[in-house]
């Protein structure tokens, strides 16, 4: 209503106004471009892992000497670690999921080199790794004991299991139809493994990959030197110095290298991205506390300089509530400028990102999100300093100076 | 037309007491040219302020026209000052940023006329005070006594009451004084009441009434010539 | 004349406590982010070997398999490992002043001490010319001669870490060490060494610190040592024992080679282009040739080993000083806006115009070095903070050096006179006479 007097106000405080109107585009395209990489991270922290990362403890061993014997090793360690009270189920695994190490393969529906393959993290587990990982199948059966591989001293090594279970997202790459289970899937070597099951879902080792999904599991336990053990619920914590110890004692001729939780893995190895997300999200504090302060401190200062003129105005006829709306009206028409050119600004900055350092193009809801966010934190601080404006009493009209 | 009765008006602080006003009476009539006048201390300004519906008091009663502005609240009070009132203040009170005509447009803002209405009592008021030709320029362009005859100007845009001045010349060098005083005192024959709070005895001599405040009451209006006496008696 | 414009600077800030202390605020936070982001910048992306940066070369063949290329988005890369076989044969054959083939392994150590337990320890299988090539320094003893590389001696170079464990620090070269069922003879103990990125070995944790203890790599065959980092094979072989996979297409071992001219680089080129042709005979090789060498600087480049996140942060670090700056200066502005009656009172009295933005500046100085002082403590609780959440990162890469210092102070210095100066300025050449009528 009174916009048009209150813009040629601020016409006259020109550069004052256009520096804190410039202070919120950069502002904005800050907050809108780091909310933007803050909520990828929390997407990809928060994918489905499918599985119970929470009820599971992790073991790495290493056995050492001139006869180290892995295949009765792995039996005594499984033997003492099923047994253990408060122990649900455990296996030996070559590589722990989501831990950012581990081993991959290409595969093919084809026996033909020159298809195209499909990547898939490698699991070697026994019968009763689907039971500790938590990781259901939606289709056929599970190992039978009798298919698991174990290391025997002068045996060697068996080529190809012939029976293997997949993702379901690594089936539907293989056979788009749907219809993989009961169908070979060919190694590198060209040779075929059966697909018995389909796993529901389950994460690989990397969570940066793009074959994330993608697993395929062998019943082989030769060269598993990792363990998973899955806990009772609440009995995970106690279990992890038991387990270290009672290992340790059983076995002089092998390294226990770690017990830790599965959980503490996967912490670790989503660290850079939750780092990443809270020094984003600490910039954007500190960035959004810093601008209100600023508005609040230069509203302040505006307010005590128009003292006389706001008893003026008042003297004149205008109420409390017409002060305030001034003093708000006008942060409004700022923040509104600033918000305009950031809207600018942050298309440009994301233009960079996106083509500087590989992020994902800008979702724009984001800018409409922030912009009207921006708005209420900027009326917000205005607000402050507003309300001391409408307090000024009218008599201050008649004072001299 | 304005009519105070006993209004007693006291500024408290934590440590004192003072009573700026005690049992004023007068009243005005519509068209009268009125000085007020009175030492520094006798109570010009509070009396000012509370004319001017810019401070409440502790008792007494206040009316202007038919209507008792006694205890108002903010809304009402502002609406009061907005259309009935035409201030003039001392140091003119212009708002540096704002042209002439943004000026003189400020009390009609805060009345709600509609553009066109705005637009033609702002020049209007600025044509009688003489300063049509700079309606576009900025306070800091004119001379004091041409600030004043804005400020004038925007007292008069209203179509107020009356005109309430505080010291309008005060600021103001002999001639431009004397050409405000003209231009106050053309106002008042055409017809608007004005009344003037001032402490220079030579311009309340040409208002067409004097009353003198002394302690916070009137000493000498001649118009309650038999009440004064007998307060002093 | 100074200390009047220091005591008026002084008193000004004095009179407006919260638009200081708010300026002082942004400096301060705006340096503070800035700063830390660009210190992990800077280490990550410092050159580790400044020195002989533009002389260590890493080697690089293709010996990829026909189907396709090692990275389909960019055919033109090679493989950033190599196999054993190009390993063993360009030690053989590469001219090169100094040069090793190496790989990271791990043992399994057996001290004598009852005390201690079995531990295993992360190994570098290299040659002697390794400890040349990085000038690694040494605590006690030096790298083992060239005839241990030769006859594959049982010798090994310990980390200061594994030389207290197992010796208390003290000089331990001519001891014994039974590792992995083998005695070795120490010959020496490196000193502390934290080339930072570890860029010998970009593949395996470019940020780590240098853990590993060193044997002769040609103990390989011998101990049957395999990789325990990443390797990668473009063939389906059957790999049933360690000959198998020494004789694999696999890629698992990194290449160093010293060359101190443009001429030396180059005859290393065509050795390498020439051994390609050889091998294509066999059978080998039967891709385009392709082999690539890297000083040390556009290896790191070629690696980006520095996360695209870092930049990104960097990026929205300055991005926030910006903020800062715009703040301060729209707070120093209104300030001297409102001391414009001052500024004419004082002109008036005789002080010139430069006087008044001398100390105009003077103030605005004052504000700068107290924000750049806070900043820089800021800065490191922002790096304490970074160091809390990244648990694998090394404590010294998370810190602050001189240079990391002197650029927040001149940031600080730079940023505010620059807030400063405009403000300053316009104060100074205000109309005395107009401010003095509008107020």
């Amino acid at each position: 209503m009174e916009l048009r007097p209150i813009v040629s106000a601020l016409m006259r405080h020109k550069t004052g106004t256009l520096l804190v109107a410039l202070q919120i585009a950069v502002t904005l395209a800050i907050i809108v471009n780091g909310l933007f990489i803050i909520n990828k991270r929390i997407e990809k922290i928060n994918r489905p892992y499918g599985i119970n990362v929470d009820s599971i403890i992790t073991v790495s061993v290493r056995g050492f000497g001139e006869d180290f014997d892995s295949g009765a090793s792995l039996r005594e360690d499984m033997d003492l670690l099923r047994n253990l009270p408060g122990v649900v189920a455990a296996t030996s695994i070559n590589q722990i999921p989501l831990s950012g190490s581990g081993s991959s393969t290409g595969l093919r529906s084809v026996p033909d080199e020159t298809a195209t393959s499909t990547s898939a993290t490698i699991y070697n587990t026994d019968e009763y790794g689907l039971t500790t990982l938590e990781t259901a199948l939606i289709e056929g059966r599970d190992f039978y004991p009798e298919e698991v591989e174990y290391s025997v001293p002068g045996q060697a090594q068996r080529d190809i299991p012939p029976v293997v279970l997949v993702t379901k997202a690594l089936a539907d790459k293989l056979y788009p139809d749907g219809d993989a289970l009961g169908r070979p899937l060919y190694w590198p070597s060209m040779e075929p493994s059966t697909i018995v099951g389909i796993i529901g879902h389950m994460m690989g080792s990397w969570p940066d990959w793009h074959a994330i999904n993608n697993s395929v599991f062998q019943p082989r336990t030769r060269n598993n030197f990792r363990y998973l053990i899955k806990a009772e619920p609440g009995a995970r914590d106690s279990l992890v110095p038991v387990i270290e110890e009672q290992l340790a004692e059983l076995n002089r001729q092998r390294l226990v290298r770690s017990v830790t939780t599965h959980e503490d893995v996967v912490t670790r190895t989503y660290e850079a991205d939750r780092a990443m997300a809270n020094i984003l999200i600490a910039i954007i504090v500190l960035l959004v506390g810093l601008t209100s302060l600023v508005i609040v401190g230069l509203a302040s200062y505006f307010v005590s300089q128009r003292i006389k003129q706001i008893g003026t105005r008042r003297a004149l006829g205008a109420t409390q509530i017409d002060i305030l709306r001034y003093f708000l009206v006008e942060n409004w028409i700022i923040t509104t400028v600033g918000a305009f050119a950031g809207c600018l600004l942050t298309v440009a900055v994301s233009y960079l990102l996106e083509t500087n350092f590989d992020l994902p193009r800008l979702d724009y809801s984001y800018l409409l999100v922030c912009v009207i966010a921006l708005w209420l934190i900027s009326q917000f601080s205005a607000l402050f300093p507003a309300r001391r404006a409408s307090a000024v009493p009218p008599a201050v009209a008649t004072r001299t100076v | 037309m304005m009519q105070m009765k006993g209004i007693t008006k006291i500024y408290r602080t934590d440590v004192v007491e003072t009573r700026a006003l005690t049992e004023l009476s007068l009243t005005i009539d519509a068209g009268e040219f009125v000085a007020v006048t009175g030492p520094s201390g006798s109570g010009k300004t509070t009396f000012l302020n509370i004319a001017g519906l810019l401070e409440n008091f502790e008792s007494g009663s206040y009316h202007l026209g038919d209507q008792d502005v006694s205890q108002l609240k903010d809304r009402e009070s502002a609406r009061i000052r907005n259309e009935k009132i035409g201030f003039i203040f001392q140091s003119f009170n212009l708002i540096p940023d704002l042209n002439l005509f943004d000026n003189v447009d400020v009390p009609l803002r805060y009345r709600g006329f509609n553009s066109r209405q705005r637009r033609e009592r702002i020049e209007q008021a600025l044509h009688t005070v003489g300063l049509h030709s700079r309606i576009k320029h900025l306070p800091s362009q004119l001379s004091g006594g041409q600030q004043q005859r804005v400020a004038i100007a925007r007292a008069l845009a209203g179509d107020p009451l009356f005109l309430l001045a505080d010291e309008p010349t005060g600021n103001l060098d002999s001639t431009m004084a004397g050409q405000v005083l003209e231009l106050l005192e053309q106002i008042n024959e055409d017809g608007t009441t004005v009344v003037m709070v001032t402490h220079d005895p030579d311009l309340a001599a040409r208002a067409g009434r004097n009353i003198q405040l002394l302690d916070g009451a009137v000493t000498n209006d001649p118009k309650d010539l038999p009440e004064a006496v007998a307060a002093y008696a | 004349m100074f200390s009047y414009d220091i005591w008026n600077a002084l008193r000004s800030m004095r009179r407006n406590p919260i638009l200081t202390s708010l300026m002082v605020a942004a400096i301060a936070v705006g340096i503070g982010v800035s700063i830390s982001m660009l210190s992990v910048y800077h280490i990550m992306a410092s050159n580790p070997i400044p020195h002989k940066s533009d002389q260590l070369f890493r080697v690089t063949l293709d010996s990829w398999g026909p189907l396709r290329p090692y990275d389909d988005s960019d055919p033109m890369k090679t493989p950033i490992q190599i196999t054993y076989r190009e390993a063993t044969a360009l030690m053989r054959t590469g001219e090169a002043s100094r040069q090793s083939a190496m790989f990271e392994t791990g043992l399994v150590v057996e001290p004598d001490s009852p005390d201690l337990i079995p531990f295993e320890t992360r190994a570098r299988a290299a040659f002697s010319d390794f400890f040349y090539l990085f000038d690694v320094p040494f605590l006690y003893g030096g790298p083992w001669d060239k005839l241990a590389d030769d006859e594959a001696a049982q010798v090994v170079v310990l980390t200061p870490a594994i030389n207290n464990k197992l010796f208390g620090g003290r000089d331990s070269v001519g001891e014994k060490i039974l590792m992995s069922g083998r005695t070795f003879t120490v010959t020496g103990v490196i000193d502390r060494w934290e080339p930072m990125p570890r860029y010998y070995d970009t593949r395996n944790g470019p940020f780590q610190l240098v853990n590993e203890i060193f044997i002769p790599f040609t103990l390989t065959p011998r101990m049957e040592l395999w990789s325990h980092a990443s390797s990668s094979n473009w063939k389906a072989e059957k790999i049933q024992n360690h000959a198998e996979w020494l004789n694999s297409e696999a890629v698992w071992i990194q290449y160093w080679a010293e060359l101190k001219s443009d001429l030396e680089v180059q005859a290393y080129q065509d050795h390498l282009d020439n051994y390609a042709r050889e091998q294509k005979k066999v059978g080998r090789f039967q891709r385009p040739i392709n082999n690539r060498i890297f000083n040390v600087t556009d290896w790191l480049d070629y690696r980006e080993v520095v996360p695209n996140e870092v930049k990104v942060l960097v990026a929205l670090g300055f991005l926030f000083l910006v903020v800062c700056l715009l703040s301060s200066v729209a707070l120093l502005l209104t300030k001297f806006d409102g001391r414009s009656m001052e500024v004419s009172l004082r002109r008036a009295l005789g002080a010139s115009r430069s006087a008044l933005l001398g100390q105009h500046l003077m103030e605005v100085m004052v504000i700068g070095f107290v924000g750049g002082l806070l900043g820089i403590g800021l800065t490191q609780l922002c790096l304490l903070a970074i160091e809390a959440m990244i648990s694998q990162a090394p404590e010294y890469m998370l810190r602050m050096d001189w240079q990391m210092i002197a650029a927040a102070v001149v940031i600080a210095i730079v940023t505010s006179v620059i807030a400063g100066l405009f403000p300053a300025w316009r104060s100074c050449v205000t109309d005395p006479a107009q401010a003095l009528k509008t107020q």
